[in-house]
């Protein structure tokens, strides 16, 4: 069975490519488009690993992250973020995050990551 | 008014820095600053669109020449470069290259200076570039004809409503939103490796005073309909 996986991502163009990829690397992708979206689609389905961007629509990215590591603490995350977000990428690994990877993703390192944090957890 | 350019200034001197900030207020040039020549070559590999260099003739650990032979040789990148130096230079340049020596301080006249130099040496350079690559999209898809066409659709839809989110953001002076938006929408922008417009986004989310948006948001706006009118040469499908 395939391995699920959420991306959680505004920007049309990143959420195309994340499909691409990982749909070729062999994942079942899922998407939303803001975190209010990915919320509801938590409460319903289960997945190995999460992709998501910390700036978001209605809910951001921080909050999201603290949802999951509240109510599905086995969930792994990964953050997707831009150049010059330090400080938030330190907060989002403060709560807990698995990982994360700069926007535009090396497709290789993409898939690295991806395995690797799916398989370590 | 003056074209755009974007520009690398190599020097350990922050009093360099300063005066050149100062004296190109008037020019709508884009600086970036490297502290010496290792950080310089990591930034031009990182960013290879700079319009041209300038160089402090004393900068280390390689100096000027030694640089510039690097970006030649080992990068294949001739750049326009000029040098800026306290102390007269001697021999070690050649006429036949791409160099334009001024001497510190350097002053309003030697920015106008610059400018025709520039112009005149980049101009065959940029001939036939194109304001964006399919690079990155190749890598990723494997040279996927039917992906790249449709990520080039999603760009052209996505950034054109974001950029009249943007206008709008402006309009109503919603600087915050303003700085979202930009922020958004950078990656677009570098997935087809279009580094003048990540600056702009970047210039946007992080630098500008909130009357500077208005400005960069035009220019965003019009490197994207520059964009858009070179790809439909390329992909006259796209809608």
């Amino acid at each position: 069975m395939k391995k699920k996986i959420l991306i959680i991502e505004d920007n049309p163009m990143i959420v195309k490519s994340l499909e691409f990829k990982l749909t070729k690397d062999g994942y079942q992708v899922v998407v939303a488009q803001d975190g209010r979206k990915a919320l509801k689609i938590l409460e319903t389905d289960a997945f190995q690993l999460v992709i998501t961007d910390l700036m978001l629509p209605f809910i951001n990215g921080i909050e999201l992250i603290e949802h999951i590591k509240n109510n599905i603490p086995e969930l792994p995350v990964i953050v997707l973020s831009t150049s010059k977000q330090e400080e938030i990428i330190m907060d989002a690994f403060k709560m807990g995050v698995n990982d994360f990877i700069t926007k535009p993703f090396s497709p290789n390192e993409l898939s690295l990551r991806v395995k690797r944090t799916i398989e370590n957890n | 008014m003056s074209k755009q350019l974007h520009i690398l200034l190599i020097t350990s001197n922050q009093s360099d820095i300063d005066r050149l900030s100062v004296l190109c207020v008037n020019y709508d040039w884009i600086i970036e600053s490297s502290k010496n020549s290792f950080q310089a070559i990591q930034k031009i590999k990182d960013t290879p669109s700079y319009n041209f260099l300038i160089i402090d003739h004393e900068v280390g650990p390689l100096t000027s020449i030694q640089l510039l032979d690097y970006l030649s040789m080992e990068l294949n990148l001739n750049m326009p470069a000029v040098l800026i130096t306290e102390k007269e230079v001697h021999g070690d340049l050649n006429n036949e290259e791409p160099f334009f020596i001024i001497n510190k301080p350097i002053t309003e006249k030697d920015i106008m200076n610059i400018v025709s130099f520039v112009n005149e040496s980049s101009e065959n350079l940029k001939k036939g570039a194109k304001p964006y690559s399919l690079n990155y999209l190749k890598q990723l898809s494997d040279n996927n004809t039917a992906f790249i066409l449709e990520s080039l659709q999603i760009f052209k839809d996505s950034v054109y409503t974001k950029l009249n989110e943007l206008k709008q953001a402006v309009k109503n002076l919603e600087f915050k939103t303003a700085r979202e938006i930009a922020h958004n929408i950078k990656p677009s922008f570098e997935m087809l490796e279009n580094d003048h417009c990540r600056v702009l986004c970047d210039k946007i989310c992080y630098q500008a005073k909130d009357e500077e948006i208005s400005a960069l948001a035009e220019k965003l706006n019009q490197e994207y309909l520059n964009i858009i009118d070179e790809l439909k040469k390329e992909f006259p499908k796209l809608n």
